[in-house]
């Protein structure tokens, strides 16, 4: 019984300590609200390199404007990206911008930005109720362009590996026109891999070595094509380590991508300028902020470019 | 009773005992006095409860296995699982509501009694046992949506229970604390509670006074998944679809939470009270951070540093009460 009343009493004590240390503080005199305002930025994949340019681009266009900028990379947890919207909500920030996550998915954190006629867009997400507008090269024509090299490179017949990465809106997107595209190339067969959460191209270059083995008595073309470029860069070393050959594809157009593209290692790449890209997400923060609290831009596209060895001197000369 | 403690000795007691406590008033002080209007502020409360909540049950679930002394690597896995199948069985099958509950609450509970077969019958060790039903948990996620994500129109309970609230206080936090209230009653307040710290602190002793071990401990399993499977549920309210990893995230920081918990209640053991601080300590440390603005590496080196913490906690709780029972036995 002492115990058991022992326990209770620290029970007893915690929330008197709590309620005390919430107390102490609240008697802080408050410091006087800054008068810039503020962005919050939701990195959903800090890792890639996309991500990491276009937040280049977000953060210079913010600073030219004068606004401060408060990041959280989510590392992937699309919960995170809920409690990033929430939490940037408490903190009072004058819009937000999530990248990547997919906004179907962003619904307690939505309702709670709207409530708080806070704006949200979204770069490469989707459109869903609450977000004011997404900034995407992400459609049909710049997903299809490389895949259509790539059948053409082939000559509509042959091997592909498919790198894929559902939880990821964009990569998403590009799956599904690699279904389209490839169902009108019978001769081709599309061998899909999904990606985990994390550690992409270490998991992308061993399946590449792997299916390399199964199809080494094959003598037909053979590609490797992924949603983005970093495991379509990371499959490059196992293919080289077979001595087999095979087509490289990707999107984002990342230095790696396009250094491998001049070396002739990959074959291509989508590039989407994706400091132009952030810079374009920033300008509809802005917009979004005149248009008020009913702002909805819509989709807003971004242009892009397939490179390959014939072009690829114009960005790396 | 007089205590015969010296003032350093009650002083050293009262650290290990309230430790957990301590970090989390500290930084709720820090937070508070960094950015008081917004930390603060009813809406934040409620966030970091309802942050807090769906993490926290499946923390709780952790709990329930460490208590008899185990540990279950599958926690995360059954949350993602329970989530993506409650909203498959409700936009691709149609299912109700309440239908679709079942089935996923079903299929993490049957995945928890394999477990705890696996574990207690089979004496599998349970690292090995429940990663390798964690790994066919994400198996049955694929087969089941193919990895993708998975929304559509829902039961209207979805976003009453995922986004409402009574009195101030979020549905989904007081799912939590209705969990917190039972188990702290069965792990409390009951003779099983009793059996199960007993199998925790000495499974060989427990067993030779008769004590059903194996049996316990496999029905910690079962509770362990169902909990898991829960959670997961509330996380896919919170965010309005199914997510085939959305809750795998929750293993790490659910053995945060309880490791931390081992500095409070029962100091050096695991509870339900100490695992409730421990996920509050988390998610008040996430959204300060959040809230103050601090860059990406904070959140990581929080997440390390209090890892680290919540096991060095842990281990000089446990250590100072086997010394001082120690002491009074040789008195």
């Amino acid at each position: 019984m002492l115990a058991k009343n022992k326990n209770t009493r620290r029970m007893i004590s915690a929330c008197t300590a709590v309620i005390a240390a919430m107390g102490l503080s609240a008697g802080v005199t408050s410091q006087s609200q800054a008068t810039t305002k503020t962005l919050g930025l939701i990195i959903f994949n800090g890792q890639d390199t996309f991500s990491q340019l276009a937040e280049k681009g977000i953060l210079a266009a913010a600073k030219t404007n004068g606004w401060t900028v408060k990041t959280v990379d989510v590392a992937g947890s699309v919960d995170g990206a809920n409690s990033a919207i929430q939490n940037f909500v408490s903190a009072k920030v004058n819009a937000i911008i999530a990248t990547v996550v997919a906004s179907t998915s962003l619904k307690s954190g939505l309702a709670q930005a709207t409530k708080a006629g806070i704006p949200v867009v979204s770069q490469s997400g989707g459109l869903a109720p609450g977000i004011a507008g997404n900034v995407t090269s992400v459609n049909d024509v710049s997903n299809a362009a490389p895949l259509l090299d790539m059948a053409k490179v082939m000559g509509g017949k042959g091997r592909v590996l498919a790198f894929t990465f559902k939880p990821g809106l964009p990569c998403l997107l590009r799956e599904n026109t690699l279904d389209s595209v490839m169902s009108k190339y019978p001769n081709i067969t599309v061998t899909k891999s999904e990606l985990p959460s994390d550690g992409h191209a270490a998991y992308a270059a061993s399946t590449t070595a792997a299916w390399l083995q199964t199809n080494a008595s094959y003598s037909g073309n053979l590609a490797v094509w992924a949603c983005y470029d970093d495991p379509a860069v990371a499959a490059i070393s196992s293919i080289t380590a077979s001595g087999k050959k095979a087509f490289v594809y990707g999107y984002n157009g990342s230095a790696d991508a396009l250094a491998a593209i001049k070396a002739g290692t990959m074959k291509g790449t989508v590039f989407f300028d994706p400091i132009a890209t952030g810079k374009a997400t920033f300008a509809a923060v802005l917009t979004s902020l005149k248009a008020g609290k009913k702002a909805n831009l819509g989709t807003i596209a971004a242009p892009f470019t397939l490179i390959t060895s014939a072009n690829v001197a114009t960005l790396l000369p | 009773m007089k205590s015969n403690l010296t003032f350093v000795e009650k002083g050293t007691r009262f650290l290990v005992n309230y430790s957990a406590l301590i970090v989390l008033a500290v930084l709720i002080v820090v937070f508070g006095t960094l950015s008081p209007s917004a930390f603060f502020s009813l809406n934040n409360l409620q966030n970091i409860f309802v942050q807090a909540s769906p993490g926290g049950v499946v923390a709780l679930a952790l709990t329930i296995t460490m208590i008899v002394g185990e540990f279950d690597l599958s926690v995360g896995y059954m949350a993602s699982l329970a989530g993506l199948l409650v909203f498959g069985f409700m936009v691709n099958h149609h299912d109700s509501f309440i239908l679709s509950v079942f089935y996923s609450l079903g299929a993490t509970s049957l995945l928890g009694l394999i477990s705890g077969l696996i574990v207690s019958r089979l004496k599998v060790n349970a690292f090995i046992g429940t990663l390798g039903i964690g790994f066919v948990a994400v198996g049955i996620v694929y087969s089941f949506s193919n990895g993708a994500l998975i929304t559509g129109k829902t039961p209207h309970i979805v976003d009453t229970l995922g986004l409402g609230s009574i009195i101030k206080i979020q549905n989904l936090t007081l799912l939590w604390i209705c969990c917190i209230a039972i188990l702290w009653v069965v792990t409390e307040r009951t003779p099983l509670g009793v059996h199960m710290r007993a199998i925790g602190g000495q499974a060989r002793a427990a067993e030779l006074v008769g004590l059903p071990v194996a049996k316990i401990r496999m029905w910690a399993f079962v509770c362990s998944a169902f909990l898991a499977g829960f959670g997961g549920i509330m996380l896919s309210m919170r965010l309005g679809s199914g997510q085939p990893n959305a809750g795998n995230g929750y293993l790490l920081d659910g053995f945060s939470a309880t490791f931390l918990g081992r500095g409070f209640y029962r100091a050096g053991e695991f509870s339900v009270p100490g695992t409730v601080v421990g996920a509050l300590i988390l998610q008040v440390g996430y959204n300060g951070l959040a809230i103050i603005g601090m860059p990406t590496a904070a959140k990581y080196y929080f997440s390390g540093g209090t890892l680290v913490v919540a096991l060095a906690l842990g281990t000089i709780a446990g250590s100072y009460h086997f010394k001082l029972n120690d002491r009074k036995r040789k008195k």
